[in-house]
């Protein structure tokens, strides 16, 4: 049984590769097998076309990032600022007062804007560079500026106003330094005051003697009023 | 037209050509699908994609005899049958057990005719059916039935010999009728 030999049994094997139809079933339509094999032939295979589907879906999705890229390089704001001449000021205040907290706010705002790439207004006036100005150290103006640049540059170019744009943070308000003696006389008047041994005298009425501190009064007393001599441990 | 020139032609792409060799190896195409699969409309497909490939092979095809063509198509359709079949029968699964064996007698087989035969391999399990076709028909060995299905050598060899226990079991039962009505 398991040992069979298939060549004894050749002629009914044979016999099924003869076979056409078997009866009782209807006969195979060839025409609409044909037609069904024949378009079959004529189509390309999907794989493919699913592969250049795809591949063109990969190609927009790149175009498209690298145009959305370009186009956020170009809105992004890169506003380089030279550093703005400070305005030299009266020389009245120079001396006792060490800095002047102006000055120092406007070098902040410099410092700032060196630091972020950040146009700031300042005081509603627009930033101007000191491009192809000879005299870096003196006050921009505005005016002085339209005039000293060429008239197409003063016409294409217009100041931006930035500050909508930006937000900066409010800057802190600096309290005014002044040094003790600024109250009274000059520092070196008070030094050679001090060093000298002409030492100021005021006078002080007493009314009531019995009232008066512990100590001797009777050498500079005359007439209800004391004399007092500062010492300069006083 | 002879099968060489139809050949020739099919190559270059002739779809004239290409209807000759279909008309010609359909129905015996068909027919070897149907002893593998159950469902006639299943058969015609296996049997149409099959011929789409003999057709995209074509040309790597060297004619050497209509046997050698036929024995090209056969090879082609058995293998897309055991593709399908592969896909939806697990044929370690043996469906039924038999008591006692009964030893399948060629020569009862030599009787009928070969639409009967058919029809007995049709009605067998799906694994038998299979096992029987490559190994009883086709001559293919237990080894390569093995290595084709997935299985070992050793159901193979079961399921053959339950294949054929059932058969003649059939053909007992068909003899049994035929015989009733024979007397009625």
């Amino acid at each position: 049984m398991v040992h069979e030999k298939p060549d004894e049994s050749f002629h009914w094997k044979k016999r099924l590769g003869e076979i056409d139809h078997l009866p009782g079933e209807s006969v195979h339509d060839k025409t609409a097998s044909w037609e069904k094999l024949h378009d079959r032939l004529g189509k390309k295979p999907r794989t493919n076309k699913i592969m250049w589907y795809w591949a063109a879906a990969a190609c927009l999705c790149i175009l498209a990032g690298l145009q959305w890229i370009k186009v956020k390089e170009k809105d992004t704001p890169v506003v380089t600022v030279e550093p703005l001449a400070i305005p030299q000021r009266s020389s009245d205040t120079s001396g006792i007062i060490k800095s002047n907290p102006d000055a120092h706010a406007t070098h902040t705002v410099i410092k700032k804007r060196q630091s972020n790439s950040i146009a700031v207004k300042e005081k509603n006036k627009p930033v101007f560079t000191s491009i192809g100005l000879n005299n870096k150290n003196a006050a921009m103006d505005p005016d002085t500026v339209k005039k000293s640049l060429p008239p197409f540059i003063v016409n294409t170019v217009k100041p931006v106003d930035t500050i909508a744009l930006i937000t900066v943070a409010p800057q802190r308000k600096k309290l005014r330094v002044v040094h003790i003696n600024e109250l009274g006389k000059p520092m070196e008047q008070e030094i050679q005051f001090a060093r000298s041994n002409v030492l100021p005298a005021f006078e002080a009425k007493v009314f009531r003697q019995d009232r008066s501190a512990g100590f001797s009064l009777s050498r500079n007393f005359s007439d209800n009023i004391v004399k007092i001599k500062l010492s300069p441990s006083n | 037209m002879n099968i060489p020139e139809l050949i020739k032609e099919a190559r270059q792409g002739s779809t004239a050509a290409q209807k000759c060799l279909f008309d010609q190896f359909a129905d015996k195409m068909l027919m070897i699908c149907r002893r593998y699969v159950k469902m006639p409309e299943d058969a015609e497909e296996l049997m149409l994609d099959g011929f789409y490939k003999f057709f995209k092979n074509i040309v790597a095809f060297n004619y050497q005899g209509d046997a050698a063509l036929y024995a090209w198509l056969k090879k082609i359709m058995v293998n897309e049958c055991l593709m399908f079949l592969r896909k939806k029968t697990v044929f370690t699964i043996v469906s039924e057990t038999l008591a006692d064996e009964l030893p399948l007698q060629e020569e009862a087989l030599n009787n009928l005719s070969a639409a009967e035969i058919v029809n007995l391999i049709i009605q067998l399990p799906v694994g038998y059916r299979t096992i029987f076709n490559l190994h009883a028909i086709e001559g293919i060995p237990h080894a390569e039935i093995a290595a084709l299905l997935g299985i070992t050598e050793g159901t193979s060899k079961s399921q053959l010999s339950k294949a054929r226990t059932l058969l003649q079991k059939m053909l007992l039962q068909n003899q049994t009728d035929y015989g009733t009505r024979k007397t009625r």
